[in-house]
């Protein structure tokens, strides 16, 4: 026998693998699992024999329960009598203790035919979803639809109601890595387990289903590795362009001065978009405006010395930006200032689209961002 | 190392909320409810895959429906906090779930034509007759190997476990895990290669 494998090169296409495929569960599966559960709970609980051998036991402690009950229902009476001759305290304990005041939950949901369910229970749609005499206190939501990530929560609900506006994410994610130096290895993190590697700049098709943490790692030799957490928008596309240093202590600016940590050769090739098909040319932040990073070594400063131009893809209306999940304008947006890092632009247009891209600034670098 | 999920798309494993799980180890019935669906589909494609024949005709719905029976009585005894995973804690639970139905039973094979009709999503016309031909090749392949051996290309294969998470799972060393999947390997090109794939 050859000595086993220690790696899964050897398998056949994915493709061909993915040929084999799995039937539909029917929508009911969930509730039937959770009846059988509670049927095969109560079948572990003792029986059988060990019922039959503790059979006189059993019938002991029957009977002095039995003389016990007897013996609390002739006390309790008495006890009733006496205090029906007291004055009234009880009068007050009643006073204190007020009916259960009810209250409010809406959930304006997007989609609007999503699946609400609050404790357990559908709630009749479409949004907005409106649970009206609602106790106050915790309550459970899960808000489901298909081809979207669930969410599934708990929500605290005042006595004054709570009102929720909850954008389902999309769960069939294009996720867009723009790299430089473009032979720099990426490696998609999720829960810390390494999900999917590539080099150089290209599309990863994430299927997210739940709210897990996902990091970018980028490497590439001469240069300083980075981490780069992943902010997904909810959209169906994100983008996120990562800018690796030189990883010596000095960096000259240009390349050609550069001796031993200076990157291969074909690390240097030009940047690729992976929406260029999808997008136009004219794009260039995703990949034209891009600086070499030789040219400056971005300094830890938290002060907002980046800066951003804001705008669309040709064919496209003014969109509604925000950076970082904060408003900023509506575009053009000439010159916004931002601290150098990571930072994550979202356009939302009249129509329901979106947009969202994730960009790494350098210190002191002006960069330009077009959405659409 | 390169796995079906790697390579047809980054598949991120079903996440609860803390307050969710908290309240399933309850057993509170609306976050049971939650945690059955979130590992629905997986379990119960882990099932119909291991199962291959043995798992038609309502079959694999059932194991599943008694993995979940098992992973909420063990659920209480999840920590959220340790090493593995929930969804590969559920994957494990329901791997010995369905290999003891295949030690327990015998295997009750359905004829060819019947199990051909279900290798593929009959929701979905477009696939066409090579397709079909493919996955038979596939399921058939699958179903000539052991339960074990059939197990560890499952999880492999189409849940993406490491070596580590697979020996576990099966309660066997990571060594042997490399063994099983070579054998299935072999097996599975040997049966692809031989209808022309």
């Amino acid at each position: 026998m050859n000595e086993p494998f220690d790696d899964d090169d050897g398998w056949p296409d994915p493709q061909v693998l993915a040929a084999w495929r799995v039937p539909s569960l029917p929508d009911d599966f969930a509730d039937r699992v959770l009846a059988h559960a509670s049927v095969a709970h109560a079948r572990v609980l003792p029986q059988g024999e060990r019922r039959r051998s503790s059979a006189p036991v059993v019938a002991a402690i029957a009977a002095a329960l039995a003389v016990a009950a007897v013996l609390v229902l002739v006390f309790a009476t008495r006890i009733e009598r006496v205090v029906e001759h007291q004055p009234e305290p009880g009068s007050a304990v009643a006073a204190a203790a007020p009916a259960p005041a009810t209250t409010q939950l809406v959930l304006d949901v997007a989609p609007r035919d999503a699946t609400v369910l609050v404790d357990g229970a559908t709630v009749a749609g479409p949004a907005p979803f409106v649970v009206a005499e609602l106790a106050p206190g915790p309550h459970a939501i899960d808000v489901r639809r298909a081809g979207f990530v669930p969410v599934v929560k708990i929500v605290e609900v005042g006595r004054d109601g709570l009102r929720l506006d909850l954008d389902l994410d999309v769960a069939d994610v294009v996720l867009g890595v723009i790299v430089d130096p473009a032979g720099a290895e990426v490696r998609v993190v999720a829960a810390g387990r390494e999900i999917a590697r590539g080099i150089g700049s290209q599309p990863f098709a994430v299927h997210r289903e739940g709210s897990d943490d996902v990091v970018l790692e980028v490497s590439a030799p001469g240069f300083e590795p980075r981490r780069v957490p992943v902010r997904f928008s909810g959209a169906p596309q994100e983008s996120i362009v990562i800018t690796l240093v030189p990883s010596s202590g000095v960096h000259p600016r240009t390349p050609s001065t550069v001796t031993p940590a200076q990157p291969r050769p074909d690390l240097r090739r030009d940047l690729k978009d992976p929406f260029r098909g999808a997008r136009s040319d004219d794009d260039t932040a995703s990949s034209g405006e891009l600086k070499d990073p030789f040219q400056k070594t971005p300094a830890p400063a938290a002060k907002r010395t980046s800066s951003l131009r804001i705008g669309v893809l040709p064919g496209r209306g003014p969109a509604r930006v925000s950076v970082d999940g904060r408003v900023v304008g509506t575009t053009p947006i000439a010159n916004h200032r931002v601290t150098p890092g990571v930072h994550r632009i979202r356009w939302d247009w009249d129509d329901g689209h979106s947009f969202a891209q994730t960009i790494d600034i350098p210190d002191g670098e002006v960069r330009m961002v077009k959405g659409g | 190392m390169r796995g079906f999920a790697r390579e047809t798309g980054v598949r991120l494993s079903p996440s609860f909320d803390a307050d969710v799980l908290a309240a399933a180890q309850r057993g509170e019935p609306w976050a049971c409810r939650a945690f059955v669906r979130a590992h629905q589909d997986a379990v119960f494609a882990l099932a119909w895959r291991i199962l291959g024949r043995a798992g038609r005709g309502g079959q694999a719905e059932d194991v599943a429906q008694e993995a979940f029976a098992r992973a909420l009585r063990s659920l209480p005894r999840f920590d959220p906090t340790g090493v593995a995973k929930l969804s590969t804690w559920v994957l494990t639970i329901a791997t010995r779930t369905v290999i003891d139905e295949l030690r327990r039973r015998p295997t009750r094979h359905e004829p060819l034509d019947a199990v051909a009709g279900e290798l593929v999503d009959p929701a979905r016309p477009d696939v066409d007759a090579e397709q079909r031909r493919l996955a038979r090749a596939i399921a058939d392949a699958v179903d000539e190997l052991g339960p074990e051996v059939r197990a560890a290309f499952v999880l492999r294969a189409y849940h993406d476990l490491s070596y580590p998470e697979i020996a576990a799972a099966l309660g066997i060393d990571i060594g042997t895990v490399k063994s099983r999947l070579f054998r299935a390997r072999q097996a599975l090109q040997a049966r692809l290669n031989g209808g022309g794939w």
